[in-house]
């Protein structure tokens, strides 16, 4: 005899796992109570309701989300096991589109590159002198395994091949990033060998693949090459192409810069162990080499640069275009001189401002119908190579600030309003977690002394600070309500000021918040002492105090703001700066011009562009500045003989 | 052409072809985030905790052992985010929604409890298709997470007792009492929001 209360064999009937015998004796039982009967056939409609609630898509944001999420991982450089909420923008007015598989390309990608990491940050285009030519010399004291990269990338084409075709070739088509360093190898290109990108041995390398060598769609291709073992001999590297180095940077431009790679096939490899120091580092080296302190913008550099970009100039030339006028960038040569653009200038001249420094207006951009900002023809040839004005000491030196790049400086702000040693001052005090803690004991014994000195001076008349053991706390309302008054007017300071606005990546924020401060910092600097919490780091941030030292506030953080990243060394006979080229010949140009390049000896007459002086400016010695265009004359003439191979300008003349 | 399995793909991914990772995720991405769908309630939390939920099956991919399916194992890993997504928002929530929600203590515990107290739905109350879908909703949206897990995993992924089981973690046989409940739950929480809906629907 069933039991018909029986929940198993209820459930059972309602999920149709009765046998013919079980269901129909229940069902006989259950005439003898509609109740129970009428119940379950509601039960059974709710079940049959719920399966076929409809299936929605995912959204097709949400990939983007996730690359997002998995960024700002990397750059916290935290583990992955404590993720917590990441707020995903609501009612961003995105169509739901379902994403149909898109997008986990760069999610792999990423999950790829966190696996290995310490993030990105800043960039630095190094230019390679001459790669070719320092090929071939290479080629005889390689290590076979080089040798065969450099081979096989010399094979996909001799002359024009892509950054992308060498290492796709070199990898069996699959690139990636490298997360257990096997090798190292000079970046010989560089100069220096202490900068290496991870060069496995052949056993190491993945199988050939049977991909396809036809580009496959954005998004998907990234499956591809990253977070695979990986591997590319920066010998290899062909002329023309640079070497980007990006340490680490704001998530948000990190983000659009390694999407921006991937979608266009770009390789990001893991380099190790460049010379790339702090620039503290940097200070007391310099100090140890003279009597007086030296470290100033000349010396300015970046540390942890740990991947990247192998791009030719093609890829290079995309990559600008796309951060548009919102990226820092630098172009350097192995010589330690660097052209940057103004947003790099700006960044490198605030690192090395001094107290009293003040920010000075921009000069308007030359063409009034464009902002200014970053364009690789602009960079190369119209900013001003790096020069420290030797008759003007660095509290003379001021600072120029591009008017309309979105920084804080922009939209009607006042340069000059900003003074540099407070705002260095309030961003220190609230960046360095051991100099705010510092700052919170001395802070706490100042202000105990000044309670103490209030209290017993002159309490009733100024309202002062109660003391902390009160006997009569009647008799202390005034003080107190004064205190609390004094709180209430200078914490919504602080939220409104630096605190609130300096960058925050762990709520998610990103670096924004800094252009949104209205308020001066002389007053956060001043609520770094009335209010030492104010300056302290926010609880749970991970990021590293250094690092958020380096993400300084003065940017203009768009969300494609690059940082420069600059390197330290100074070889003892510069080389020559290889110029860049932008504009793309025509494969067959530039072909023929390789060849002709590797048969004979160069001419300098012939291998020098006419224009490229005027197109691209070349670094000056830093200690005797010069005019602008007298730099570009003269480097110009400077760069003639060892003008690049495959000049793209020169191909034409040759032509 | 079929797709190759998730055993396939794991083989794959783990031999070194990062694009097995990417083929996996596709494979389960609508599946993940309707289940944290139907386990939140809203869109923006469902990719939110999908969005988690992926982080932490990357992450541990590498880790992963075929002890459990690959669909069991992301199952669990997207419930325990939801779970955990509703716990907060159950904190957060707590002194708005007591009053008006129901609490735990009101879904019934016993089959003789609910029989006792019949709310059946008026002939009158019949609503389209669509109304019956919202109401449903309402009404997971209302059950207690246990109760909402067990009627997921069941009646959206099909799952049966014992990979639900190793899905929560939780012996078969609470499974099984669970799922009962659930479903007794959700009747009486469907006939609640009935009256209100045309209650609302007349206005």
């Amino acid at each position: 005899m069933l039991d018909r209360y029986d929940q198993d064999l209820l459930l059972d009937y309602l999920e149709g796992e009765l046998d013919s015998d079980q269901r129909a004796q229940l069902e006989e039982a259950l005439k003898e109570d509609p109740q129970l009967a009428a119940l379950l056939q509601a039960m059974a409609d709710d079940r049959e309701l719920l399966r076929s609630l409809p299936r929605e898509e995912m959204p097709a944001e949400l990939s983007h989300d996730l690359t997002h999420t998995l960024e700002r991982k990397m750059l916290l450089d935290d583990s992955m096991d404590d993720i917590g909420p990441i707020p995903i923008a609501r009612n961003r007015g995105l169509p739901s589109e379902p994403t149909r598989g898109r997008g986990w390309g760069r999610v792999v990608g990423l999950t790829g590159l966190a696996a290995s990491v310490a993030v990105a940050a800043g960039v630095v285009v190094f230019m390679l002198e001459d790669p070719l030519a320092q090929t071939a010399n290479r080629l005889a004291d390689q290590p076979a395994a080089e040798q065969d990269a450099v081979e096989a990338a010399e094979a996909v084409d001799e002359s024009v091949a892509t950054t992308e075709d060498i290492v796709r070739n070199l990898t069996g088509g699959e690139l990636g990033v490298s997360e257990t360093p096997s090798d190292s190898t000079a970046i010989r290109g560089v100069t220096d060998p202490k900068v290496t990108l991870n060069v496995p041995s052949d056993t190491e390398r993945p199988a050939p693949s049977t991909t396809p060598s036809a580009k496959p769609p954005v998004g998907t291709e990234s499956l591809a090459w990253v977070a695979q073992p990986q591997t590319v001999a920066i010998s290899a590297i062909q002329p023309r192409q640079q070497l980007v180095l990006f340490t680490e940077a704001p998530e948000i431009s990190r983000e659009q810069l390694v999407n921006h790679c991937i979608a266009n096939g770009i390789p990001i490899v893991e380099a190790e162990d460049n010379n790339v120091v702090t620039r503290d580092e940097a200070a007391r080296e310099l100090d140890k080499q003279s009597d007086q302190p030296q470290a100033d913008a000349n010396t300015i550099v970046r540390a942890d640069t740990n991947y990247a970009l192998l791009i030719n100039e093609r890829q290079l030339n995309s990559l600008v275009e796309s951060f548009n006028n919102d990226a820092a960038i630098a172009l350097t040569d192995n010589g330690n001189r660097a052209t940057f653009n103004s947003q790099a200038a700006l960044v490198t001249e605030y690192n090395s401002a001094v107290p009293g420094d003040q920010l000075s207006d921009s000069p308007a951009p030359k063409d009034p119908t464009r902002p200014p900002g970053f364009d690789l023809n602009d960079a190369v040839s119209n900013t001003t190579p790096y020069e420290q004005p030797a008759s003007k000491s660095q509290s003379q030196y001021r600072l120029s600030l591009p008017q309309d790049l979105g920084s804080p400086y922009a939209n009607g702000r006042n340069a000059d309003n900003f003074i540099v040693e407070q705002r260095r001052n309030a961003y220190a005090s609230r960046s360095i977690d051991a100099a705010a803690e510092a700052d919170v004991e001395a802070n706490k014994l100042a202000e105990n002394k000044k309670e103490q000195s209030d209290t017993v001076g002159g309490q009733a008349s100024r309202g002062a600070i109660k003391p902390e053991i009160d006997p009569e706390p009647k008799a202390s309302a005034g003080p107190d309500l004064a205190v609390k008054q004094e709180k209430t007017k200078s914490e919504p300071s602080a939220e409104g000021g630096f605190g609130a606005d300096a960058p925050d990546l762990v709520e998610g924020e990103g670096l924004k918040g800094a252009e949104r401060s209205e308020n001066p910092p002389s007053e956060v600097a001043e609520l770094s002492l009335t209010d030492p919490n104010k300056s302290k780091a926010k609880p749970g941030s991970r990021l590293d105090p250094a690092r958020r030292n380096w993400l300084s506030p003065h940017l203009p953080m768009t969300d494609a703001t690059l940082i420069l990243n600059w390197r330290l060394d100074t070889p003892a006979e510069p080389a020559e700066l290889v110029p860049i080229q932008i504009k793309q010949a025509p494969a067959d140009q530039v072909r023929s011009l390789r060849r002709q390049q590797q048969l004979a000896p160069r001419n300098p007459a012939t291998t020098q562009p006419a224009e490229s002086s005027e197109a691209q400016a070349t670094p000056t010695d830093a200690a005797e500045p010069k005019n602008p265009d007298e730099v570009l004359e003269a480097d110009a003439e400077a760069n003639a003989p060892d003008a690049p191979a495959d000049d793209i300008e020169t191909g034409d003349e040759a032509r | 052409m079929d797709q190759p399995s998730d055993a396939v793909l794991m083989e794959r991914f783990r031999d070194g072809d990062p694009s097995a990772l990417g083929e996996l995720l596709s494979k389960h991405q609508n599946r993940l985030f309707n289940i944290a769908l139907r386990m939140v309630s809203n869109r923006d939390d469902a990719a939110e905790v999908t969005q988690d939920a992926i982080v932490k099956i990357i992450e541990h991919l590498d880790g992963y052992r075929s002890e459990a399916q690959v669909t069991t194992w992301m199952t669990r890993i997207v419930m325990n985010q939801a779970i955990t997504r509703l716990r907060r928002r159950k904190l957060r929530d707590h002194a708005s929604l007591d009053s008006v929600r129901p609490g735990n203590g009101e879904q019934p515990q016993s089959l003789g409890q609910f029989l006792e107290n019949p709310q059946e739905p008026r002939p009158d109350q019949r609503v389209e298709e669509e109304e019956m879908i919202e109401r449903m909703l309402g009404a997971i949206d209302r059950l207690d997470t246990d109760y909402r897990s067990v009627l997921v995993l069941r009646d959206l992924e099909d799952m049966d007792y014992q990979t639900i089981a190793e899905t929560l973690e939780i012996k078969v046989g609470t499974v099984k009492s669970r799922l009962f409940r659930a479903r007794l739950a959700l009747r009486q929480e469907m006939q609640k929001i009935a009256p209100a809906a045309s209650h609302e629907s007349r206005n």
